[in-house]
This record gives C-alpha cells, structure tokens and sequence, in this order.
C-alpha cells in the first residue's frame, strides 16, 4: 500500500507539514536511509544507524569535559582503557551529583547500543551494572576516555 | 568509551532481507534421527496462528560464553546475536545468573537462553503472519556442547549438576522438536564472542565490520 495517498487525504482534513510528508529519515534518535549494498548496487535496502545521536552524545560530553580542564583522547582502539576491570576497581564512591551523572551517561551508552552500537554493547553492560554505586574510577577516565587537556593526548589507551 | 565512539564512526546496520551469507546454511546441516530419545516430540504451534503469506525467513543465531569472567565473582557472560534473513534483530550481552564450574556449563546456559529467545521470536513471527523456513541455525564455538546437543548419544546423557542438566535437556529437546539445529562456528568468525568479552581493538573491529557498515 502507497502511504503518500493516505497521508493526502489526512492532509485534506488536518492540516500537515509539508517535510512531515516523505521518506522517514529520523526514527527514536536513528538515522534511516537507503542503503545500496556494496555487492548489489542496484538494489536498496533500509538502514538504521546512530551517527548523528553518538556524535551528538560526544559533544555534550566534551563540552562538559572542557569546563573541568579535560579532553578525549585523541587516539583510542579499545572501547575501555587496556587491562582494565570495572568490577576490580576500589576507589572512592561518588558523590550524588557523580552518580547522577553517571547514571545519564551510562543511559545514553545503553540508547546508543539499542541504535545498533553493538561493538559497545559488552563494556556498556558491564559499566551498567555498577549502576546502584558506581566508584570514581569507573567514571571519568575509564567511561569517556578523557585526559587533561593541556596534555597531548595521543598515549593509546592508558589511563 | 565517548573516545572510541568519536574515533569509530562506523555504524550503520542494514536490514538486509536476502537469504542469509553465513558459512553454513540450515538445509545443508544433517538432520539427526531423535527417535529413540524424544519420541514423536514437535514444536508446539498454537491453533490461533494467521494464514503464514509472502516470502519464507530463515533464522540465525550466534551463541557464545565467557567462562568465569567476572573476576570477583566467577559469574560468566552470555551474548547472543539474532538474525532473521540477513538483518541482526536481536544482540544481547549479560552475566549469567548462575555460577558454573566449567565451559561446558556457561555455554549451555547461554545456549538455554538463546533457546527461549528464538522460541519467543518464532512464536510473535508466526502470529505476524510471517512463515518461517525450518529450524533456526544455531551456532556456536565450543564444539563439546555443539556435539552433545546435536548428535544423540545415550552415553553423554547423564549429568551430575542440576542446572547443567536442565540446561542440556532442554536444548536436545527443541533440536529434537526441530525448533533449533546445533552447528559448530569457529571463534574467529563467530559475532557474539564480541557480546561476551572485551577484546583487543583490532579483533573487535573485525567482527564488528561483519554487521556495522
């Protein structure tokens, strides 16, 4: 069935935008478009990514990085720094506004998994389930990577 | 974690409904005789389910475990990836419940949970209307659980462990019942191994390259 037609005779009763007619490019924060298989160029397929939210998520996290003097790394191969396990870690609890924080963060981590992120899906879960008290250390450096941003920046992976 | 997203941007998923690429597909897969241990068993099939109309989908899965590894408390991790055709619809990655004593146990737990997942996604496609072409090809890495659940062996029934032995018997009987078949995918190319651990960034870009474009 022809959607167009459908949404012509709703547009004759209730008035519709004109952009709000159309292919769908946006669907709960995914981007969706055509997509041309490399092997197959002439056929279409449908696809979902999460370019636009992770980019949008990345921004938000360095503009609060910048305000506390840090930065992401420049170059990272590893989802989680090198060696590093999130159920050995003993530093100190965080405060209320630390959890809350962390709280957002590991929320918009878990949105960007179910937007298809599955090479996060597995350090995702098991930051999440440090979620009732999360520790200072599974925050910050480990969680986003970060460093100052006076220093240069390019280490891979350290902490 | 924000680093490595801003530096890998691939993540585009497609939905690609052509039959499935896999190395093996399930109507090259032999069909064992369960005669002789579940007799006459079936899948179960409501009476209520819609006239099944179009283009028939075959279903795939990707079942692995990380054996013991929780290092503070031994918990293993199961990940499962789902296809139906050639799209991922299902990708799920968490601690078991249950503490096992061996590989043996951690796989057959997570083969467990596949199980009932691929159940209920056979169970809401059929009362969708959408038919599906045959068992669902399951595979998996570790070759002593592929052989114990796809092969009829009256000598390896028997199992100490409760929970083991629920786990297995209720494996053996959907691939009986012809809800599941049971195939050996070698770590390198098995997807869900990157659902169970973390990995080297090479490796996991790897496997993640077979799904994100």
């Amino acid at each position: 069935m022809n959607p167009k037609s459908i949404l012509d005779y709703l547009d004759q009763r209730f008035l519709l935008k004109p952009e709000s007619r159309g292919q769908p490019k946006t669907y709960l924060g995914a981007d969706i478009a055509h997509f041309a298989h490399p092997y197959e160029p002439d056929v279409y397929y449908w696809s979902m990514g999460s370019h636009t939210y992770v980019k949008e998520a990345v921004r938000n996290v360095e503009t609060h990085l910048e305000g506390l003097g840090l930065a992401l790394k420049k170059k990272v191969s590893t989802v989680l720094p090198h060696e590093y396990k999130p159920e050995l870690d003993v530093s100190k609890e965080c405060n209320e506004e630390e959890v809350s924080q962390y709280h957002q963060t590991i929320g918009v981590l878990q949105w960007a998994v179910e937007l298809g992120r599955v090479d996060i899906c597995t350090e995702v879960s098991m930051m999440a389930a440090h979620y009732a008290m999360p520790r200072k250390g599974q925050t910050g450096r480990r969680l986003a990577h970060v460093c100052l941003s006076k220093e240069p920046c390019q280490v891979q992976d350290g902490v | 974690m924000f680093a490595y997203l801003r530096n890998h941007a691939k993540s585009k998923m497609v939905f690609d409904s052509r039959s499935p690429t896999f190395s093996v597909r399930t109507n090259e897969l032999p069909r064992p005789d369960w005669s002789d241990f579940y007799k006459d068993v079936k899948e179960q099939v409501p009476h209520h389910v819609p006239e099944p109309r179009g283009q028939d989908v075959e279903l795939t899965a990707f079942v692995d475990s990380d054996d013991a590894g929780d290092t503070v408390t031994r918990r293993s991790r199961t990940g499962i990836f789902l296809f139906i055709q050639n799209s991922p619809i299902v990708w799920f990655s968490k601690k078991q419940t249950s503490i096992e004593t061996s590989s043996f146990g951690s796989e057959f737990s997570a083969m467990k949970t596949a199980v009932e997942m691929v159940e209920g996604l056979r169970y809401k496609l059929r009362m969708m209307g959408v038919p599906i072409d045959g068992p669902c090809n399951f595979k998996a890495d570790n070759m002593s659980m592929v052989r114990n659940s796809s092969v009829p062996d009256p000598e390896s029934s028997q199992l100490k462990k409760k929970s083991n032995s629920i786990a297995y018997h209720y494996v053996r009987e959907r691939a009986a019942a012809g809800v599941v078949i049971i195939n050996y995918e070698p770590t390198g190319s098995n997807i869900a191994d990157m659902l169970t651990k973390t990995q080297p960034g090479a490796v996991r870009l790897s496997l993640a390259k077979i799904i994100l474009y």
